[in-house]
């Protein structure tokens, strides 16, 4: 239940942001959904679930927000499991968690590009990509922190509650 | 069994290529502008889309308070501005009745397949921006019910912002100018010495957050300052609406033709309500 209230928040987030900030701002470019689809592989026991919990966040993110259908779907699925495969080898410190963020939104946004051009919806520009990757750092690290100290407090008081 | 083992490694090579491959090609076929939505795709944009606008409702109410009360400071300024604007009124009419008549004319030489006054105006808002940076498109609160389709021009008081590509019931996605590449290119005309020059928006730069206008011929004279509106050609964009003004003429890379930056018109950051142009 907790991994979707946050998804359900970070999703509204996402559309509520858009309005105040810039369309090309070269610091906030906010990804709420994907950061909570990533961090919440915690809250589930079994894979299967999780799975199809970033399937479906990712299809209604393409859905409300960007028009294509699945492509967020297959890529919320990767990032989940890579998310979840880093966790496995570091520990949970704040510091280890920034830096898996770091990495998660690197890899989301160079997967993201790559696919994009090659179905030929955007065209290669390297300095586009680095522009977006370096403005998506800021804003995401600063929610996965927000994530991180309120997940923090929460499992200390539930830590063996596991709700999936 | 070992080597039998290894064979099966190779096909899950193959097969994990195979799936790749798959995957890719409905990717491509998916995400055409053209593709119609499902029914469900539908209802479930139209439903969160309404829980999104009663969300965001009480933030936009306060934050549209916040730029009213900051507009009323200025509003002396503005009756006045307005009140030589209506002294002006009589000399506009005149103007009016006379670009009419050549418009009519302009009509039949360029065969233009409508105008802007040939569009009936729909009023809608922006419920969500897409600002993931690769998607450059909003969404509206109006849609098939309110008599908005495909490829209808979509402008504010200030001018072009881009096209719908796709209508739900009651919601539509609305292509931003700033997704403008070499696949989609636009026909606009340049404010000369001697008339107007032609030209095709190809690029927009989001560093400079500038259009560009490659090709034009070398002997032209452009201003800066000049102003660049839509020609009407083709099928989505009416003619006349305004697009941006000209920022900085250069020559291209090759020093045979010149390349134009425009400086668009709208704010993309402050898009709130829009007005989509029914043919």
């Amino acid at each position: 239940m907790y991994a979707i209230i946050i998804t359900i928040i970070s999703f509204l987030l996402e559309g509520i942001f858009s309005f105040y900030i810039s369309i090309f701002s070269h610091f906030w470019l906010p990804i709420p959904t994907l950061i909570s689809v990533c961090f919440c592989h915690v809250y589930f026991l079994r894979n299967k679930n999780y799975i199809w919990y970033t399937f479906l966040t990712g299809v209604l993110y393409d859905i409300v927000y960007t028009n294509t259908l699945f492509l967020h779907g297959i890529l919320f699925v990767c990032m989940g499991y890579i998310g979840k495969k880093m966790s496995q080898f570091i520990s949970h410190t704040w510091y280890q968690f920034l830096v898996m963020t770091i990495l998660l939104i690197g890899i989301y946004r160079l997967l993201s590009y790559i696919i994009l051009i090659i179905i030929g919806y955007l065209h290669f520009n390297p300095s586009f990509f680095l522009s977006i990757t370096l403005a998506s750092f800021l804003w995401n690290i600063t929610y996965s922190f927000l994530l991180y100290v309120i997940d923090h407090f929460y499992l200390k008081k539930f830590t063996t509650k596991r709700l999936f | 069994m070992r080597k039998r083992g290894k064979i099966e490694g190779k096909y899950y090579i193959v097969i994990f290529f195979l799936v790749i491959l798959v995957i890719l090609g409905l990717l491509i076929y998916l995400v055409r502008d053209e593709r119609r939505t499902s029914l469900i795709e539908q209802v479930l944009q139209d439903s969160i889309l309404f829980v999104q606008k009663m969300v965001s409702a009480p933030i936009h109410f306060v934050t549209d308070k916040l730029s009213e009360s900051k507009e009323k400071n200025d509003i002396y300024k503005k009756y006045k501005e307005l009140q030589t604007r209506v002294e002006q009124v009589g000399s506009i009419e005149t103007k009016n009745k006379e670009l009419e008549s050549e418009l009519q004319e302009m009509k039949t030489l360029l065969e233009l397949n409508q105008t802007l006054s040939e569009s009936t105006p729909i009023s809608a808002s922006v419920i969500t921006r897409n600002i993931d940076g690769w998607y450059q498109t909003i969404t509206i609160d109006k849609g098939v019910q309110h008599g908005i389709a495909e490829n209808m021009a979509v402008v504010t008081g200030k001018g072009m912002i881009g096209e719908v590509i796709q209508v739900n019931n009651f919601s539509s996605t609305v292509k931003l100018l700033t997704s403008v590449d070499e696949n989609h290119k636009i026909s606009v005309k340049i404010e000369g010495n001697e008339g107007y020059i032609y030209g095709l928006l190809s690029d927009y730069e989001t560093g400079n957050q500038v259009y560009k206008i490659e090709g034009i011929a070398e002997n032209t004279e452009i201003k800066e300052g000049a102003s660049v509106v839509t020609t009407g050609l083709g099928n989505t964009y009416p003619s006349g609406i305004l697009v941006g003004t000209v920022t900085q003429v250069k020559k291209d890379h090759f020093d045979l033709a010149r390349t134009i930056l425009v400086k668009p018109s709208v704010d993309f950051n402050e898009i709130r309500y829009v007005t989509v142009l029914k043919k």
